[in-house]
């Protein structure tokens, strides 16, 4: 006799079939339409409404190997971010941008300077990439110190205020995730519109562990971007948040009667997916990933550009790995 | 120039007015029809599945003053739940029933007066926790039902609770714990009515404290077998309670903050009735919020004509409930 409702919610989730779920019969243009309209609303996009972006330039240094400059936008009616451009020195014409996401476990110090491969930063400048790293909600500065209460400041290595700022949201409809994902395409926004020397032709996005799940989220829903390296951030529901307590930044309410996280491959293809996980990953379990991965292969099949998506596994901890950089190219 | 998307949220929040709030004009019966549609709709409703209740008694037991009984119940397929009833002796002919809910505790047995774990002691003798045990002794059938998240409900062992978990495993699927419990407490009626006779139907009452004040109100939304709801430290606006202090996740209903707002769902329990309880020093669910919500409630009430059916009961301390002051009201209400 279960008196377990984990038990009980679990067998739902493995034995619901996503509404949504390619059919790999009808259009797949068709399909892709239909899904991002219905990812979007998911998401609580389709609830965030545009506003004038007070594009404003905060600072710009020259730092030895690249310029930086950070700049402040609106994304929405009374909220701003800033976000951070560094450019290599010496490089003329258009560049490539690769959007770097930190948050959870890095921050913007580490983006450049970090060990284990944190410095997502630095990578992408390493690869004569400009970088765009995109402040993001509830991390770092996106934050209001006392948004963390005095219980919760001895535990936190880094500042992060998820919680709170999540749940008002999903009273309103809306998602941590998507508004993360709208933030990063107000920021791309700006980038395009004030920085001529921007290849609006090259732009890819990156991320680790959480920040390899919006990495993934945005590429599903915005189509300027090129390429995504979604590191240790997908695997399948069931295996990963579904079982494991994640950060509620995570969580989208009732996405799972339409998508499993490998549907979303779907949207992103034909552009270039590259997903890295580790056989050591307790989060987004190698299995999960291994599943989620096998759908992308399908979906891209069905896009016609089986090429297109690479799977990485490596036998290290949770961390960026920088051979994925080559995949994208 | 703000940075804080806590900031941002709470402004959205206090800036919406919900879209199913009654107007005072349109016709109320319509209102409510429509209002229960968006709720059930909201906690996720149909997405919980009937089946065959497998109703078992684990045990009756004869105790001091009154009968005991444990039963179970299959509320969906393949999820149980226990609960356990206390029938006072003495009394003959059909009895109410008040069905009572723990909020977040180390279980069920909290309302029975039972400790089982370090901690239990102090919130059965601090702040009325015991309900079964206080009902049973004003009269009424106590019936005490292990929600999901609590007690031998959470699915791992040991203490607390564990609603985190539970909570984002039915979010994703487009359920809700609320709604789950809300489900669960319309099914334990269901076997309540089938099997023990001696329960009159038509005085069927619920209460609950904290996360059972909340469940109680929810429920008393959509189950119009609930004749009289007390929900205690629970009632209170979104920006007094769980949108500006951190509450457990099993509040959360995704999307409820565009249709409702706290007050406003008091008006689908209209003309049933409501006891709304509370404490002045309540600093999880904020005075002012409790005294907006009760505000909108009280409208809701005077426009079906029934004023004289909902009531406020102020407690002057925190987050507990008042037994005393509440249960006078209770037989005021119910005539009893």
């Amino acid at each position: 006799m279960n008196f377990s409702p984990i038990k009980k919610n679990r067998e739902v989730l493995i034995n619901t079939a996503p509404a949504m779920r390619y059919d790999f019969k009808m259009d797949f243009t068709a399909w892709q339409k239909q899904a991002r309209e219905k990812l979007v609303e998911l998401l609580g996009i389709d609830m965030m409404i545009p506003t004038e972006p007070s594009f404003t330039i905060v600072s710009k240094t020259s730092i030895e190997t690249y310029d930086e400059t950070v700049y402040s936008i609106a994304s929405e009616k009374n909220y701003s971010f800033t976000s951070t451009l560094r450019t290599p020195k010496g490089v003329s014409g258009k560049l490539p941008v690769a959007i770097c996401l930190f948050g959870h476990a890095d921050d913007l110090l580490q983006s450049v300077d970090g060990t284990d491969g944190r410095d997502l930063c630095k990578q992408a400048l390493d690869r004569g990439y400009a970088s765009l790293s995109v402040e993001q909600r509830s991390f770092d500065n996106c934050f209001a110190v006392r948004d963390i209460t005095p219980e919760e400041a001895p535990t936190r290595t880094t500042w992060c205020a998820c919680y709170r700022s999540s749940m008002r949201a999903f009273l309103l409809g809306r998602t941590t995730i998507g508004e993360r994902v709208w933030d990063i395409m107000r920021s791309l926004d700006a980038l395009l519109a004030n920085f001529d020397n921007i290849d609006d032709e090259n732009i890819v996005i990156v991320g680790n562990n959480g920040n390899g799940t919006a990495a993934y989220y945005a590429a599903a829903v915005d189509e300027r971007i090129g390429a995504v390296i979604a590191s240790n951030g997908v695997a399948t529901y069931e295996s990963s948040i579904a079982t494991f307590s994640h950060c509620v930044c995570n969580y989208i309410p009732n996405v799972a009667s339409y998508f499993d996280m490998g549907d979303f491959g779907g949207l992103i293809a034909p552009r270039k997916l590259v997903l890295v996980g580790t056989i050591k990953d307790n989060w987004f379990p190698e299995r999960g990933l291994r599943a989620a991965y096998a759908m992308i292969e399908k979906l891209y099949a069905a896009a016609g550009a089986s090429d297109n998506s690479k799977l990485v596994i490596n036998d290290g901890e949770r961390r960026f790995d920088p051979h994925a950089w080559e995949l994208i190219k | 120039m703000n940075f804080s998307p806590l900031i941002k949220n709470f402004d959205l929040i206090t800036s919406i007015t919900p879209e199913c709030r009654y107007d005072g004009e349109s016709d109320f019966i319509a209102w409510q029809k429509k209002a229960k549609a968006k709720l059930a709709e909201l906690l996720g409703m149909d997405k919980y599945e009937r089946c065959d209740p497998e109703f078992n008694i684990e045990y009756t037991e004869e105790c001091e003053g009154y009968t005991e009984y444990r039963f179970t119940i299959q509320s969906e397929p393949g999820y149980y739940f226990p609960s356990v009833m206390r029938v006072p002796h003495g009394k003959s002919g059909k009895q109410p029933l008040m069905i009572c809910l723990q909020g977040h505790s180390n279980g069920f047995h909290i309302s029975l007066g039972k400790p089982i774990y370090p901690g239990d002691e102090d919130d059965i003798n601090g702040g009325d926790r015991d309900f079964c045990v206080r009902a049973v002794k004003e009269g009424y059938i106590a019936l005490a039902v292990e929600q999901r998240g609590f007690g031998e409900c959470k699915g791992i062992e040991g203490s607390g609770t564990n609603c985190y978990q539970n909570n984002f495993r039915a979010i994703m699927m487009g359920r809700t714990m609320i709604g789950e419990r809300v489900w669960d407490i319309s099914r334990c009626i269901d076997a309540v009515l089938e099997h023990f006779d001696f329960v009159d139907p038509d005085r069927i009452c619920l209460m609950g404290n904290s996360g059972g004040g909340t469940a109680t109100y929810y429920a008393a939304c959509l189950e119009e077998r609930i004749a009289l709801a007390m929900p205690s430290c629970a009632v209170c606006s979104w920006d007094n309670s769980i949108a500006v202090k951190r509450h457990c996740l099993c509040n959360l209903v995704p999307n409820i903050a565009n249709y409702f707002d706290m007050g406003d769902m008091g008006g689908m329990i209209a003309p049933r009735k409501l006891i709304v309880v509370h404490g002045v020093t309540d600093v999880g669910f904020y005075k002012p919020g409790v005294d907006k919500s009760y505000a909108i409630i009280e409208k809701a009430y005077e426009k079906v004509g029934v004023p004289e059916n909902c009531y406020l009961v102020t407690g002057p301390e925190g987050h507990r409930f008042y037994a005393d002051l509440s249960w006078p009201v209770v037989h005021k209400m119910m005539k009893d």
